[in-house]
């Protein structure tokens, strides 16, 4: 969110061509894919809290959205570092920084490809480990 | 940049209570106004500015949903995970500390410790005066933990560790470790994975911290080394064997 947040408020700001750049078709492509993105994972989040209050979360549950938020997560830092331009690259910006720690993210506690053997396991019936 | 004012384009927030907002709002604010202008620097020299660390615990986002006759919050899951979404903002490695604090070091002791273990731990963790850290990956076993080489045996009315530990969130600055090994079950003969709680300063284990990341800077990661590391019989976590203990946690 503080990349879309910093992305956003980015292409309101910039000009280029004497406009700002959040008038462009490829940069509103990219501002309504993080949107999108962003509130799917919400709803994600929110229906896991609820069914771990209820008590019948599933650990497959827990792998589906850590594993698809992280990503999406990294994709949104990705893409707000392209929009932001050499400035994205800059601590002027959060966006780096975030970018690079959402490498770590989603490699720890529990790595994007074994979320993705977990949700295998939980459609197939067969553990993909070994 | 402007103030951050959330992103709800689905008028999610209408599916929280007052409180969760409530929590959501005061850390979103903290991190703006507080951890925002220690980040960059942080990051940069990496270091994590550990002096946040009582105000992150005044919160009571350390082990946030743990009961509060342990010192705990006792907040929900939903409020939990809010509080740790407005941290991920800040940094990941802000995040990182609570969570590591919260859900793998304060959780397990809560989860699979004794009385004993609870209330001599919790309650100080929860305040930040005791960090922990949790001990599972190691150098040549990460997606495949239960292949782990750190081993426990039973010697002296307790246990010896040893074996080392790799990508360890909080490490060098933990006051505790929550290491997993496999110890040889008496009745079975077989071994299985076992949780023990470490202290610092035990003979023969040390934390030196992971330098050189382009990744988690403003964050502190280690190594944890255990060399015929003893430990005491009320180290032992009681109520959990196998796998299941630490994949519980994360």
């Amino acid at each position: 969110m503080a990349c879309f947040d910093a992305a956003a408020q980015y292409s309101r700001s910039r000009i280029q061509f004497d406009r700002p750049i959040g008038g462009f078709q490829l940069v509103q492509a990219k501002l309504a894919d993080m949107l999108t993105e962003i509130t799917k994972a919400q709803l994600l989040c929110i229906q896991l809290g609820r069914l771990k209050e209820k008590g019948s979360v599933k650990p497959e549950q827990i792998s589906l959205a850590k594993r698809n938020n992280c990503e999406i997560a990294l994709d949104i830092a990705r893409e707000a570092r392209d929009l932001l331009g050499a400035n994205g690259i800059t601590a002027e910006y959060p966006v780096m920084r975030h970018m690079c720690n959402l490498e770590s993210v989603k490699t720890y506690e529990g790595t994007h490809n074994i979320h993705t053997l977990v949700l295998g396991e939980a459609v197939t019936g067969i553990a993909a480990y070994r | 940049m402007a103030r951050f004012t959330g992103v709800d384009f689905y008028e999610i927030d209408g599916l929280l209570s007052d409180e969760e907002r409530q929590i959501r709002d005061h850390v979103r604010d903290w991190v703006e106004d507080r951890y925002l202008p220690l980040v960059e620097k942080a990051y940069e020299d990496a270091f994590f500015p550990a002096e946040v660390i009582p105000e992150v615990a005044s919160m009571g986002l350390l082990g946030a949903t743990l009961p509060e006759e342990y010192g705990c919050a006792g907040v929900n899951a939903t409020a939990y995970g809010l509080a740790m979404q407005e941290l991920e903002r800040g940094d990941s490695g802000l995040r990182s500390f609570a969570s590591v604090q919260g859900s793998l070091a304060m959780w397990p002791i809560y989860a699979y410790g004794s009385e004993a273990q609870r209330k001599r731990w919790l309650p100080p963790m929860a305040k930040g005066e005791v960090i922990g850290c949790f001990g599972l990956t190691e150098p040549d076993f990460g997606s495949n933990p239960s292949g782990m080489i750190t081993r426990a045996v039973r010697r002296d009315g307790g246990y010896v560790l040893n074996g080392a530990k790799m990508w360890i969130t909080n490490g060098t600055i933990a006051h505790v470790a929550v290491v997993w090994a496999k110890l040889k079950d008496e009745a079975s003969g077989r071994e299985e994975i076992r949780g023990f709680i470490v202290e610092k300063g035990t003979k023969g284990f040390s934390a030196p911290e992971q330098k050189r990341k382009h990744s988690l800077r403003a964050s502190v990661t280690s190594e944890l080394v255990l060399q015929n590391v003893h430990v005491g019989e009320d180290a032992l976590l009681p109520n959990v064997s196998g796998l299941k203990g630490p994949l519980g946690c994360l």
